[in-house]
């Protein structure tokens, strides 16, 4: 099922460009300290600085994209940011994924009271745009990636919440479910051997293709000095520190146009990736098309 | 259908107070005198910390502190805001409508764009129309708004000098403070045209280009792949093949009947994403210092001015709350299949 | 001799309780009596809606009882706790109408049969429980080498034979069939019910055997009681009941059923 599963993405160009975009984007991730030599031992994603000198510098044969304010090279940032968007993006799609797995599982195992009050609970999370939750705790618990993280996972585990609960309560009525009953199997039987590996699967993977979603999160949220401190290798953080930079340099309006093209490409090659897979994959599962 | 909307509606209030309160106690995190701080006004005062979180009761519990805000925010009184200078009430109303306008001119040109390159795409399905219109779209939802943003900046601001940053240009500022100026909705664009001064109109409007060109991305993305699917799916039908049949000639068919059924839709979907661009602002309005409530959050969100933050917090819950609900409302009164429950 | 099943005033009421306003109540089943003796087969026929399977649930205690008894080999099932419905789930056993929906798409035969195996404990040692699973699915008529293939790799046929196999591996004297048959096509429908014939012959187990099909019915029971609405409206010896129909909702069924001429006799 796995193998007919990829062969289709295969087949379609658009999900193969997406495949091919994610993968280059891990492979630079994985072989980020090769591509990329680390300069600061104790802290790889600190960004290697030549000079104090403000102005950036483009591209040139040390400085392979350009450097952006204060020389923080360009291209270090862009592969240690891959490793850093994966680091975010799985961390936080993981934690929020399993969250959700228990409050839904909680939610639709037990029903009733307990259903409600969970539910309710997370209609309040859904209250007020993503973006801006994140943003305001982030804000409360101080700017720093870590505390990005947990802002982030704060406000994504509500959606696969609902998600797994949903689905849960699907498979429930499903004829396999009163089968196992009547031949005398319990109640954790049947949630565990039937019911959890039944609802998981789709689950898990809508919740995987949202790893570009969290990325693009992450870095409007490193973007407004919410997130990554400056100089860290994270492509908002980048892109936040040529705002500066776009209205260029006297005569040359254009002058700086690598602070904000280098970042900003990697960022959208890489949710283009991700989105372009998750599009293959949303027809694939659609029950409709067998 | 009306039980479910009442249901709703009871629970609105409940969905607010519990964002707030979510909200509220993660500012506990924040030590009393850092929270005291943030009621001095006068650098001299930084002493008498300890005063100031007696009188405020900065150190009683949650819970008391909490409902001494709520009696506050019943009173209009939301606390004083140090990022934007002013009393959080009074920023909110001055900066609530900059945004709504902001929000109703890109939702113009997301459906009018949206419409245009969803029906091309779908009656020109697989000719070049439809590739343009389709990688438009894919890549729409993959470009982050702040990366737009600059690079609209970089070209229409710096190289081409076409439009500016910011709300107003600072004749249009001298002009709206001025005695001559009346302020009847708190729109801008509506009272400058009350008070007959075509200039403010236009400069506002060119300040919201930019802004606005950017902010659409997103939902016009969504909005030409919807046109699309539903354009295919009118011209697939037998009615279509029928009236072409009779003699009527493509364009008839493609804009008289199958568009007017297509479209519906499309209208559906602008009215929730209206709703879904309140997050969308707030990084939009920063990157352009567009003086909306996006921008206020934003600001007050940097600076940790927690008045600022729940006042701000606040309203967007109940916009976005009610807002969601009115769209579902919507959805189900266009479209008879769905059935709330 | 006890019966293997007996309803007794048999009544059940769904109750919903709206978010606010009374409660609505709907009565599926209302004075329900019916006997299956040891070794025979009872048909239950009804149009769809008119509460067999409600009947099937009640019985097979998925659905609580509202009113009335169902007495299975002699004992009261109201009296049941979780342990005495656990053992009895080795006596009574049921096909399901979808075999689509019965079987767990993630396991494969051998899990599905091996299930109710290890749920009751029974036959743990390896080598026998190989030996067994072997002979259940040649009671089936399906090869042993489909062991270890996923049930959505087979016909509807196919899986209604591993239903089959999975209800019968606890060697349970009663067997409810709930609609075996309506889901598969007509042409393997035939097969199906010679099976159940079949084994149920071999066996000498008491059937419980729900159609909307009459001809179906006259196939295979021996005694048929018919359902309208919730109620019984006729209940004899097949024969009987397809020679001097007594209600006439009886005989309008039988007037819509197409005779064909092989199945005459």
């Amino acid at each position: 099922m796995k193998s007919r599963l990829l062969k289709r993405i295969c087949k379609n160009k658009t999900s193969l460009t997406g495949l091919i975009f994610v993968l280059l984007f891990a492979l630079m991730a994985l072989f980020a300290p090769v591509l990329a030599p680390v300069q600061n031992a104790n802290n790889p994603y600190q960004l290697p600085q030549t000079s104090y000198q403000i102005e950036p510098q483009g591209p040139s044969a040390q400085h392979w994209l350009g450097t952006t304010e204060q020389q923080y090279d360009l291209y270090y940032g862009v592969i240690w940011g891959a490793r850093l968007a994966f680091k975010i993006g799985i961390t936080v799609t993981l934690l929020a994924f399993l969250i959700g797995l228990l409050v839904g599982g909680i939610a639709a195992y037990f029903g009733g009271k307990v259903d409600e009050a969970l539910m309710r609970f997370t209609d309040v999370v859904f209250a007020i745009p993503s973006l801006v939750l994140a943003m305001v705790i982030a804000a409360m618990l101080g700017p720093d990636i870590k505390n990005m993280m947990i802002a982030l996972t704060a406000v994504a585990w509500p959606s696969y919440a609902r998600l797994v609960r949903g689905d849960i309560l699907s498979v429930k009525e499903r004829g396999f479910v009163t089968a196992a009953r009547t031949l005398g199997a319990s109640g954790s039987r049947i949630f565990w051997r039937h019911i959890i590996p039944n609802s998981i699967y789709p689950s898990v993977v809508v919740a995987s293709l949202d790893i570009g979603y969290v990325v693009l999160t992450a870095a409007s949220l490193s973007f407004l000095g919410l997130g990554a401190q400056p100089g860290t290798a994270d492509w908002g953080q980048l892109i936040a520190m040529a705002r500066n930079w776009v209205l260029g340099a006297p005569g040359h309006p254009l002058a700086y146009w690598y602070t904000v093209v280098v970042p900003g490409g990697a960022i959208f090659l890489f949710v283009l990736g991700w989105n372009l897979l998750g599009d293959a994959f949303r027809d694939i599962l659609d029950p409709r098309q067998g | 259908m009306t039980r479910y909307i009442l249901r709703r509606l009871c629970l609105l209030p409940l969905v607010v107070l519990g964002v707030t309160f979510l909200l509220f106690f993660l500012t506990q995190r924040l030590s009393p005198e850092m929270r005291a701080s943030l009621y001095v006004k006068d650098p001299r005062q930084m002493n008498a910390l300890e005063e100031v979180i007696r009188q405020y009761g900065l150190r009683d519990n949650v819970f008391k502190q909490y409902g001494r805000w709520l009696k506050n925010v019943a009173h209009g009184d939301l606390g004083y805001s140090p990022s934007a200078n002013m009393p959080v009430a009074q920023a909110l109303k001055q900066y609530l409508p900059a945004t709504i306008q902001l929000a109703f001119v890109t939702m113009i040109l997301v459906v009018f764009f949206g419409v245009w390159f969803g029906a091309a795409s779908a009656v020109h399905k697989d000719k070049w129309q439809d590739i343009v219109a389709r990688l438009i779209s894919v890549g729409g939802f993959s470009l982050p708004i702040f990366v737009l943003g600059l690079l609209l900046l970089m070209v229409f601001y710096g190289q081409l000098h076409w439009f500016s940053p910011g709300g107003y240009s600072i004749q249009t500022d001298i002009i709206i403070h001025g005695a001559g100026f009346k302020t009847y909705t708190g729109f801008l664009l509506i009272d400058s045209l009350l008070n007959g001064q075509w200039r403010v109109f236009g400069d506002v409007l060119s300040h919201l280009v930019l802004p606005a060109m950017t902010l659409c991305i997103g939902s016009f993305a969504l909005m030409v792949r919807v046109m699309r699917s539903s354009m295919l799916e009118e011209l697939s039908k037998d009615y279509v093949r029928t009236a072409r049949a009779k003699g009527l000639s493509k364009y008839q068919v493609v804009y008289k009947h199958a568009g007017k059924n297509a479209i519906i839709p499309v209208i559906t979907l602008a009215g929730i994403q209206f709703i879904r661009l309140l997050g969308g602002t707030v990084i939009v309005e920063t990157i352009f210092d567009y003086p909306g409530i996006g921008r206020f959050g934003v600001l007050a969100a940097q600076q940790l001015d927690i008045a600022g933050i729940l006042g701000f917090s606040f309203l967007v819950a109940i916009l976005f709350v009610a807002g969601n609900l009115l769209s579902d409302i919507l959805y189900t009164a266009v479209d008879p299949r769905i059935r709330l429950e | 001799m006890t019966a293997a099943l007996v309803v007794r005033n048999l009544a059940k009421t769904y109750v919903r309780k709206p978010w606010m306003g009374a409660a609505i109540q709907k009565e599926v089943l209302r004075d329900v009596n019916l006997t299956l003796e040891k070794g025979k087969v009872l048909g239950l026929v009804g149009e769809s809606g008119c509460g067999k399977s409600t009947l099937c649930k009640v019985i097979l205690g998925i659905e609580p009882i509202t009113s009335g008894t169902v007495e299975i080999n002699g004992k009261n099932s109201a009296s049941f706790g979780k342990k005495e419905w656990r053992a009895l789930r080795r006596e009574l056993q049921v096909v399901y109408q979808d075999p689509y929906a019965s079987l767990d798409p993630r396991f494969t035969v051998r899990q599905l049969i091996s299930e109710p195996l290890d749920i009751h404990g029974l036959y743990t040692d390896k080598a026998s429980r190989e030996k067994y699973l072997r002979e259940v699915l040649a009671a089936v008529q399906l090869d042993s080498a489909y062991l270890d293939r996923f049930a959505h790799e087979f016909s509807g046929g196919q899986r209604q034979r591993i239903a089959i196999a999975r209800a019968l591996v606890l060697n349970p004297s009663i067997l409810i069939a709930d609609e075996p048959v309506s889901a598969l096509d007509v042409s393997v429908q035939a097969q199906i019910l010679n099976l159940l014939k079949d084994i149920q012959h071999k066996r000498n187990l008491s059937m419980l055997f729900v159609t909307h099909d009459l001809a179906v019915a006259r196939f295979l029971c021996d005694d048929i009681a018919v359902m309208h609405n919730g109620h019984i409206v006729e209940y004899a010896p097949a024969e009987e009941l397809f020679c001097a129909p007594k209600e006439t909702y009886t005989q309008n069924l039988l007037a819509a059923v197409p005779t064909v001429p092989g199945r005459e006799a």
